[in-house]
């Protein structure tokens, strides 16, 4: 376990935490009043907020069963928050037990709780790093050993870019990170461009702007430009539940009036 | 336990129908995605269960938590629950249990297992929050101790002030800089312990980043040390924002010694290394300073100071003398003038330069003149001689408005002229009426050198009588000079203009020659009447390699026995150390040349010389003698030197030759002290050879009869 090397942030749970916002959509309990607050105040102006949450998940979920399917036995997913049902490590297992993930997150207490429950497992990692210090987390993972930077690796950054404004260099945060993963390996990520409408947008933001991540909507061109130097498997860039919908599987989670854009590239 | 899934085929067909309709109701409220065939199986089993042999309130509770379990924990999933069994799930062969407890009883064990898992996770989640706080913790604590240790060993001094400028932590390392305790810094005043002169920097520099006019500066300050010290400290200032305390920190380097290779640098670049008094440019920066900082009736006032006969110090004694000489003039110099605000420099060479504070007034400028004149004229130890020196200093304190320091400096400059031609030894006020010394200067330079050849020059010739009978003996050859515009031209101004011009030697010899001349004419009329010609000769031609011979040749040419020649010469140009002059001398005295000694008693008091050179006479200087006369107050000590060096020149086999003799008194004094001759207004004013001829031809002592040659100085 790494420490940061300088001195930490304080751990306030008086503030809301997006990953354990989430974590109230997805029907967990690893959260406080302040975030199940914030949950209830945006299902007020975005009542599909459960359902986009829903939809996340389940997307996840194909992803990673796409990828393990396509040879991947190395995941870094960084903003992975509260860990919940059908983590990555256990979609990926039901296909190669073998597989090894690091989850990354900023948050002390997503990180804490993750270390908790993966305390047993040697085949996956969790660190607490910035996306916005990615050489801070290609550190972290080289000393960990974990993953083997010369094979690929599937870089997961799902629900996590829209916490990353424009003035932290997201778009070079990304290049830095995917230019030291070798051919073959894949960026997932998925990022909100609009929600219900304009005034829903505001509002959930403003609500957001409570927490230490605020949120930064980009559009569907914005978004793409993250897949620089990949190449974005069918069917491209598109609504989250419209990425490879599995028939078998049955989720509610079609959200209405929102653009949450989803994507798998592979680095050629 | 019995799988209901082996019952009855219509109860089998019974279960198929509940778990498909079951399934499509938990499904629609799920968190997780979840296959519909998987979940039917799922709930197909639960509901076999429900349905089966064992079925009660065990079975009932245990499939409750099992849905919490598979992670249908949406409040709804309870509701969907009984709403997809309350009608549909058929009741066990057993028959005991009611379907409505059976209900009731998944209920109880779906709620047991919610608030279990709820509970659950809730722990957990604290306990992260709690670990993930125990880890800040002891990350901060870390990066306390490595910065504890950074603060504490750091070699930089550090300190952190608040916004009042206090010291509210400090490190040894600016302890050890300051001296003083680190607990003795607590609290105090940055701006409090640096110096009264810099804590307007300070303090400037510290509210700059205080209301964050500026992120960060930088500033040397001096800080004052216990022991009356100072510090000289490169201060790097920056904020520390925690919470709303606005602290600021402040890192120190210890800048002392560079600062003092600096100052000392600079020191160098603006004082003279043989003095270490300030030097011209530090003196030209402080005019310039006063210029451009003075009141409209505000005037500056300058001395400019030239040593007198300074070459011939040199010339005598060397330049280690000469330096010696400098020295203790320049301490003397600075000893007078203490005044504060008042700047003594040394121009370069033997000229000096004294700056008043602002606002002098003439007076006091006079003042220190005047002491600087007396404290000059102490006899100065030099290369083992006490050397009598004398300055003469210009004055000026100019009111012109707008002046420039140069103008100034000029100013000065002519009155030091002033007094160089009044005889040194004095001070002269600048006075602009009087007229332009300066341009009269060069308007002599360039006509001296032509003068020699258009015979502006001429000799008077000064009789020397002996006192017993008034007899001329011998006569001193004077040189004049007259000048086509300015007329009679002071000896002090152009003697010294000839050695500027390099021109001394070419003038001496004229001298020599041409008094030589007359001097034959005399003794070819007069026989050993006829009375010897003195001429006086300077150090630096007693420097001249060749003037023995030269003198020689020139007495053979002009026809005059070298016993009627008597060189003149001053005792500071006797007393070098040279034997070049020495030999030059007993060269010339074993062919019966005169050696006499000028102005005896004004110049060294080292006497050894009288042993080792060929000396015949020695004379008294006038100003020895002025006191002679009644009612002088110098009489006494005047009468006993002069009785003191007849005595002394006696007692050698000396003659004594009294100048300056003005009054039939102090003729009469002198005869009956025994002195051996004279000369002087009451003998004879300085006039034509002819003269000469007539007194040594018999005509007596009536000076009535001589032309007069008054001089006249600029």
């Amino acid at each position: 376990m790494t420490e940061p090397d300088w001195a930490p942030d304080d751990i306030d749970i008086d503030r809301p935490s997006a990953s354990r916002i989430y974590d109230v959509w997805l029907g967990g309990s690893h959260n406080f009043e302040v975030d199940r607050e914030i949950a209830r105040q945006t299902e007020l102006a975005w009542p599909d907020s459960i359902r986009y949450a829903r939809a996340n998940r389940a997307f996840l979920g194909r992803a990673v069963r796409f990828l393990a399917a396509q040879g991947i036995r190395q995941f870094l997913d960084i903003g992975s928050g509260i860990p919940t049902a059908n983590n990555v490590h256990e979609v990926a297992r039901r296909i190669d037990p073998d597989v090894r993930v690091v989850y990354v997150d900023i948050d002390p207490v997503a990180v804490a709780h993750s270390r908790a429950i993966l305390r047993d497992d040697d085949r996956t990692a969790v660190l607490q790093a910035d996306v916005r210090r990615p050489h801070d987390i290609l550190d972290q993972v080289r000393r960990g050993a974990l993953l083997d930077l010369d094979r690929p690796v599937a870089l997961l950054l799902v629900a996590l870019m829209h916490f990353i404004q424009d003035s932290d260099e997201p778009y070079e945060s990304v290049t830095r990170l995917a230019d030291s993963l070798p051919s073959g390996s894949y960026l997932v990520l998925t990022q909100g461009a609009s929600g219900a409408s304009p005034e829903a947008d505001e509002r959930v933001r403003e609500l957001y702007r409570r927490t230490p991540t605020p949120l930064t909507p980009r559009n569907r061109a914005e978004i793409e430009r993250f897949f620089t130097g990949f190449e974005l498997v069918e069917p491209g860039l598109v609504n989250l539940p419209d990425w490879r919908p599995d028939p078998t599987v049955e989720v509610d989670d079609r959200f209405s009036g929102a653009l949450i854009y989803a994507g798998v590239g592979r680095k050629p | 336990m019995t799988d209901a899934a082996d019952g009855p085929g219509a109860a089998s067909a019974g279960l198929d129908e509940i778990a498909q309709y079951w399934a499509r109701l938990i499904a629609r409220i799920s968190y997780v995605p979840v296959r519909l065939d998987d979940l039917r199986q799922v709930l197909r089993g639960y509901a076999a269960r429900l349905a089966g042999a064992g079925a009660g309130q065990v079975v009932a509770r245990d499939v409750g938590a099992a849905l919490v379990a598979d992670g249908y924990t949406h409040t709804d999933a309870v509701q969907a629950t009984i709403a997809a069994l309350a009608d549909r799930l058929p009741i066990g062969p057993a028959g005991v249990t009611d379907r409505a407890a059976l209900l009731g009883g998944v209920a109880a064990g779906y709620a047991r297992a919610l608030r279990e898992r709820t509970q659950s996770e809730l722990e957990s989640i604290i306990r992260a929050v709690l670990t993930a706080r125990r880890s800040a913790e002891q990350a901060r604590a870390a990066s306390e101790a490595r910065f504890e240790a950074l603060f504490v060993s750091s070699a930089s001094g550090i300190c952190v002030v608040d916004l009042e400028n206090r010291i509210v932590q400090a490190n040894p390392a600016l302890a050890r800089m300051l001296d003083r305790p680190v607990a003795e810094l607590d609290r105090r005043r940055l701006t409090g312990l640096s110096q009264p002169d810099h804590r307007a920097a300070v303090e400037r520099a510290l509210e700059d980043l205080h209301i964050r006019r500026r992120a960060h500066a930088e500033l040397d300050a001096a800080f004052s040390r216990p022991d009356g010290g100072t510090v000289w400290l490169r201060l790097s200032l920056a904020p520390v924002r925690h919470d709303a305390m606005a602290h600021l920190v402040v890192t120190a380097q210890d800048d002392t010694e560079r600062y003092h290779l600096q100052s000392a640098l600079s020191h160098q670049a603006l004082h003279d290394p043989l003095t270490n008094l300030p030097n011209r440019t530090l003196l030209l920066r402080r005019l310039d300073e006063l210029a451009g900082g003075r009141q409209p009736d505000e005037h500056i006032g300058i001395c400019y100071l030239d040593l007198d006969g300074f070459k011939t110090i040199n010339d005598s004694f060397g330049h280690a003398a000469g330096d010696d000489v400098l020295r203790t003039v320049a301490g003397r110099l600075a000893e007078c003038v203490a005044e504060p605000g008042w700047l003594a420099g040394r121009l370069g060479g033997d000229e000096f330069v004294i700056v008043a504070a602002a606002g002098t007034e003439l007076d006091q400028l006079v003042r220190v003149a005047e002491r600087v004149v007396s404290a000059v004229r102490e006899p100065i130890p030099a290369a083992g001689h006490q050397l009598s020196v004398s300055v003469s200093i210009g004055v000026t304190d100019d009111r012109i408005p707008h002046s420039q320091p140069s103008d100034l400096m000029r100013a000065a400059d002519i009155a030091l002229y002033w007094a160089k031609a009044a005889g040194g030894d004095r001070y002269e006020i600048y006075d602009p009426n009087r007229h332009d010394a300066q341009a009269l200067r060069s308007t002599l330079s360039s006509g001296l050198r032509s003068a020699l050849q258009s015979g502006d020059f001429a000799l008077r010739y000064q009789p020397i009588v002996r006192l017993a009978d008034g007899v001329p003996i011998g006569a001193e050859v004077l040189l004049r000079w007259t000048h086509p515009e300015h007329g009679p031209i002071a000896p002090e101004i152009f003697i010294d203009l000839a050695e500027e011009l390099g021109l001394i030697g070419q003038l001496g010899r004229w001298v020599l020659t041409r008094g030589c001349r007359e001097a034959a004419g005399w003794y070819r009329e007069l026989g050993d009447r006829a009375p010897f010609i003195s001429v006086n000769l300077s150090a630096r031609q007693l420097h001249d390699v060749g003037l023995a011979d030269e003198l020689l040749r020139t007495l053979d040419e002009v026809g005059l026995p070298a016993h009627q020649l008597q060189l003149e010469l001053t005792e500071s140009a006797l007393l070098g150390p040279a034997q070049g002059p020495a030999d030059a001398l007993e060269a010339l005295a074993e062919h019966g040349v005169r050696v006499a000694v000028d102005d005896f008693g004004t110049g060294y008091s080292n006497l050894a010389y009288l042993r080792r050179l060929p000396v015949r006479e020695l004379k008294i200087a006038g100003s020895f003698i002025e006191g002679l006369a009644p009612g002088h107050p110098s009489t006494p000590a005047d009468r006993q030197i002069v009785a003191s060096v007849i005595a002394l020149a006696h007692g050698l086999n000396l003659t004594v030759t009294a100048e300056g003799v003005e009054t039939e008194e102090q003729a009469h004094l002198l005869r009956t002290m025994g002195c051996d001759h004279a000369q002087g207004w009451w003998f004879a004013r300085p006039g034509d050879p002819e003269v000469i001829n007539r007194m040594a031809g018999g005509r007596g002592g009536d000076q009535a009869g001589y032309s007069v040659d008054p001089v006249t100085t600029h």
